[in-house]
């Protein structure tokens, strides 16, 4: 038990050690020059302001965005598909999308979960990464932005992290737009135009029209998620404003930090069966297709005359989940689920198409349009 | 032929993670990369390189090692004390007092240095209570302990639910759920400088104290009539340990397994004799911990969380042991 | 000259209210094997535990030499004192030799391991029981009365004044026993005192010089084996009918056949359909 045989190894232990040591001290020398590295050697780089308030230094051209959470990866692919080198989860790849895009790998990121990897990030060359945060200042995790977006630089090394202020907000999506075309030049900053037009239009269209509703008369809105339509969002938050923007009156006045997954409250069919609501939303295709024969259900109004509607998702949701962009065309397509007579004018199907083709890069057949738009419940669009 | 096992495989598989990753670099790449830090005017290696290595891996190499070995100890030392080869460091409370203390700073939008102090801090005031309780009783203290601790983690994972409860589902929850889960993608320089030194005195002492360690092993009235103070050297190790442990959790997350089965694998090969024990969990355990890190670093293109890894790892391995006839069982 | 020990008036409970022996007072010396017998429940082991330091005695003092017990530290105590407790509950496969090294903990450092010279002394002890053979065997795999050798042997690496055995033949069989018992006489010729309780009270007139008996916490015997190992006390501490005889060199304490004096209920067995 006390034999010490062990010097040769303790030579070999010794070299190990110093190797280690050394190691170390090469890290802690790299550490104590870093952030003296600023843009890749590449050629051409031109200084922005991010919309933190950073300065740094991108590429002048810019042909390889990374994004690390899927609100502003939607961005980019909207504006310029050709430029997003990857998806941050696997569920963005579904229908109505080009193949080449669809088929883009999957990265991860740094939002909802954590998945992102930073070497993956760096062995995919980008030429700049966005890093969203909120409008409070906050980043997705919840801590400041300026120290998030600081590790977030550190751990990319000279790829340059650019900051956006990713709204929530669906009425406050264009400085967003504005800027992302702007930074990227060429046929994003086209189609940001495009895309704000597009948005102000519809904005404008549905708000004109649901100021002059008053309170009494406004219709009054479930948000149904999950698969047996008891979980909701309460009135005000981000996951149902779309109900808001367009004049409903959401039913939920639950208050809004209450639950224990990504929003989704639960509620009870008592409880849903009080609000008596006249539209029901469903998010859960589940719960759609299961409704209408539904006993439970089949006193709530909205049951009875038929306004049960089920939001398009393909593919991005068109209201929720993730919040961005991909809400635009939610917007029209609320207003003619609540106040069909009053929006009579929509003309859904064109718009879905010119939506599609501008900013999804892809063409809507006659019948996919139909499709989309009749699943979607609507009767005459 | 132990030797091989336990001094050279660590540290061949160390240069081997240094070299593999997400980021493709050859071997030339790499030490042109360790070059041009240290001699910055004769070699220049890309910056992508430098960041990659000393940003990114060799940060978490170390830090693989040093949490899988400071786990593994403890876990040794504790079966030691609690005369139980299925105890894990957890057992006083440690990790869910340093979930709950991450949990928290994290709902407060904490910097991460705050996260840090915040789980180190409670993952030591877990144990604290757990052993103040457990002085309230005259007999059987090793008992006690273990109760206390199950009360104790039992109430802080309570409270972790509840601040996961009230969290902010769209950022804090997100973020807490995956502290949790444990994981070193995001570890840096600095995180890591702040626990060295304590996990490397407390393993000193802890090598120190092993021949203690092995009376104590024996029960606590032998280890008594045999001239030992019992009461000193459990706190004593219990101190360490949990130093150790909390320290471990407080930049790697919740990490499980490699504390219990660690210490069982070191038993079967070179036997129960602390001497020897603790010195191959330390070389095991970093070896274990950078295996697994590396996994979850390089066999997808996203990054796997490591608790999860070590537990489906760890756990089935377990099992096999369970198994196999194995005479250190009682 | 002090006795190695001198238990005076000593009294313990747990709960302060109810005594579980009290007013105790005997003295140990050197050379002494002292067997203590008594029925269960009658203190005998709370007696060994405050005798080698494990509980606190309330009342009284135990001397070891001319020192109070409890104005030792430790280390001076396991010098002085060795123990084997009854039950050998060993959680982790130590090898033989290792469990008698442990012996030696009393003159090694904290932060010190076993030297050289503890490992010559464990291997001596073990080759002075004749289980040198044993030595890289894990405890967990030996039999009973290996087991209780390797605890000899660890005493012997001890080199303490005073044993303290609690029932040490209670687990082993018939031949371990009387391996014990000789272990412990040629312990006492070499100067050590032994003190064991014991069921048996057959083993007082085998091995001790000194014999004693606990009886409802108090002890009410104490002297020379042939004085305390008598009919009359076995009848009066266990209820059992003895005749003690002489055989050879020795006397010897039989139980009785015929117990026309204890008094069982009849006992039938249940019959299972």
């Amino acid at each position: 038990m006390v034999e010490r045989k062990n010097n040769p190894y303790i030579l070999y232990a010794a070299i190990a050690t110093v190797a280690i040591l050394l190691l170390a001290g090469a890290v802690i020398v790299y550490d104590n020059n870093a952030g003296k590295t600023t843009a890749s050697n590449t050629s051409q780089t031109r200084q922005i302001t991010d919309m933190v308030g950073r300065t740094l230094a991108v590429p002048s051209s810019v042909d390889r965005v990374a994004s690390t959470s899927p609100p502003v990866t939607n961005l980019v692919y909207m504006l310029d598909p050709d430029k997003l080198i990857g998806w941050n989860s696997a569920t963005n790849t579904t229908m109505y999308m080009p193949d080449k895009y669809k088929n883009l790998p999957v990265i991860g990121g740094w939002f909802g979960t954590f998945t992102g990897n930073y070497e993956t990030f760096i062995s995919m060359n980008p030429d700049l990464v966005f890093e969203a945060y909120a409008a409070n200042g906050m980043n997705m995790q919840g801590t400041d932005a300026n120290s998030s977006i600081a590790v977030r630089q550190k751990n990319m090394g000279s790829i340059p992290v650019v900051g956006i202020s990713d709204s929530t907000d669906a009425t406050k999506y264009t400085p967003e737009i504005r800027y992302v075309g702007d930074l990227l030049g060429g046929e994003a900053r086209t189609n940001a135009d495009k895309m704000i037009e597009f948005y102000t239009d519809a904005l404008n269209k549905v708000n004109n029209t649901t100021t002059t509703i008053p309170n009494g008369e406004k219709k009054r809105v479930y948000y149904a998620e999950g698969p047996k339509g008891l979980q909701t969002e309460p009135k005000g938050s981000a996951h149902a404003q779309l109900i808001d923007v367009c004049g409903g009156d959401n039913v939920c006045n639950l208050p809004i930090t209450l639950g224990n997954g990504m929003g989704m409250t639960a509620v009870s069919m008592e409880q849903v069966i009080q609000w008596n609501p006249d539209v029901i939303i469903c998010a859960d295709p589940t719960f759609y297709a299961s409704v209408y024969n539904d006993s439970l259900w089949q006193n709530i109004p909205a049951v009875k005359n038929k306004q049960v509607y089920m939001v398009p998702k393909a593919p991005e949701s068109w209201m929720d989940r993730p919040p961005g962009v991909n809400q635009i065309i939610g917007i029209p397509w609320m207003a003619k689920v609540l106040y069909p007579e009053k929006f009579k004018d929509i003309d859904m199907k064109s718009m879905t198409k010119e939506f599609y083709t501008d900013f999804y890069h892809y063409n809507l057949t006659d019948d996919e349009t139909t499709k989309i738009l009749a699943s979607s419940g609507l009767k005459d669009f | 032929m132990l030797i091989v096992l336990f001094l050279i495989l660590p540290v061949v598989l160390f240069f081997v993670s240094i070299l593999i990753g997400r980021y493709a670099m050859s071997v030339s790449e790499v030490v042109e990369g360790f070059l041009s830090t240290i001699f910055p005017n004769s070699f220049h290696a890309g910056n992508n390189i430098q960041t990659v290595l000393f940003q990114l891996r060799i940060p978490r190499i170390l830090a693989a090692m040093l949490v899988g070995a400071a786990l593994s100890i403890s876990g040794a030392a504790f079966q030691g004390i609690f005369k139980n080869p299925l105890v894990s460091p957890d057992i006083l409370g440690v990790s869910a007092g340093a979930g709950f203390g991450a949990a928290l700073a994290l709902l407060i939008s904490g910097s991460p240095l705050l996260v840090q102090a915040s789980a180190l801090f409670f993952g030591l005031s877990a144990v604290a209570i757990t052993y103040s309780i457990s002085r309230f009783f005259k007999m059987n203290s090793t008992l006690n302990l273990v109760l206390g601790g199950i009360a104790v983690s039992a109430v802080f994972s309570a409270l972790i639910s509840m601040v996961k409860y009230i969290a902010d589902p769209n950022s804090k929850l997100p973020a807490i759920t995956y502290w949790l889960m444990g994981g070193l993608s995001s570890i840096s320089l600095s995180d890591l400088s702040i626990v060295v030194l304590p996990i490397l005195i407390c393993m000193a002492v802890l090598y120190l104290l092993r021949w203690r360690l092995n009376v104590l092993s024996l029960g606590e009235s032998e280890a008594e009539t045999l001239g030992v103070d019992t009461k000193k050297y459990q706190l004593i190790i219990i101190v360490c340990c949990t130093l150790m442990t909390a320290a471990a959790v407080s930049i790697s997350g919740i990490v499980g397994w490699a504390g219990l089965v660690i210490p069982h694998v070191c038993r079967m090969i070179v036997g129960p004799n602390y001497r020897r024990l603790l010195p191959a969990t330390i070389s095991l355990g970093a070896l274990f911990m950078l295996f697994v890190d590396d996994i979850a670093r390089n066999i997808a293109t996203i990054e796997l969380p490591l608790g999860v890894l070590t537990a489906l790892v760890g756990a089935p391995f377990f099992i096999y042991l369970l198994t196999r006839n194995y005479e250190g069982w009682s | 000259m002090s006795p190695l020990m001198d238990v005076k008036k000593a009294s313990f409970s747990y709960n302060g209210k109810n005594n579980i022996f009290e007013d105790v007072s005997f003295s140990v010396e050197k050379g002494d094997v002292v067997c203590i017998l008594g029925p269960n429940g009658s203190g005998k082991t709370t007696l060994i535990k405050c005798m080698n330091g494990l509980q606190r005695i309330n009342c009284g003092d135990i001397l070891l030499g001319d020192r109070s017990i409890y104005s030792m530290s430790k280390t001076e105590k396991s010098r002085y004192i060795g123990y084997i407790p009854q039950g050998h509950q060993i959680t982790f496969p130590f090898k033989s030799l290792d469990i008698v090294l442990m012996g030696r903990t009393p003159f090694i450092g904290a932060i010190s391991s076993a030297s050289k010279r503890d490992v010559q002394i464990a291997e001596n002890a073990m080759e002075q029981l004749g289980i040198l053979h044993l030595a890289n065997k894990p405890y967990t795999a030996i039999s009973g009365g290996e087991r209780q050798m390797v605890f000899m042997a660890r005493v012997l690496a001890q080199g303490p004044k005073i044993l303290i055995l609690d029932e040490p033949t209670s687990h082993l069989d018939f031949g371990n026993q009387m391996k014990t018992l000789s272990v412990i006489s040629a312990l006492a010729k070499q100067g050590m005192a032994v003190i064991m309780s014991s069921h048996f009270p057959d083993h007082a007139f085998i091995t001790s010089n000194k014999a004693a008996i606990m009886r409802e916490k108090r002890m009410v015997s104490f002297g020379a084996p042939e004085h305390v190992v008598t009919e009359d006390n076995m009848k009066k501490a266990y209820g059992v009918p003895v005749k003690i005889v002489e055989i050879s060199k020795r006397k010897a304490c039989v139980p009785m056949e015929d117990s026309t004096e204890i008094s069982l209920p009849g006992i039938n067995i249940t019959e299972n359909a």
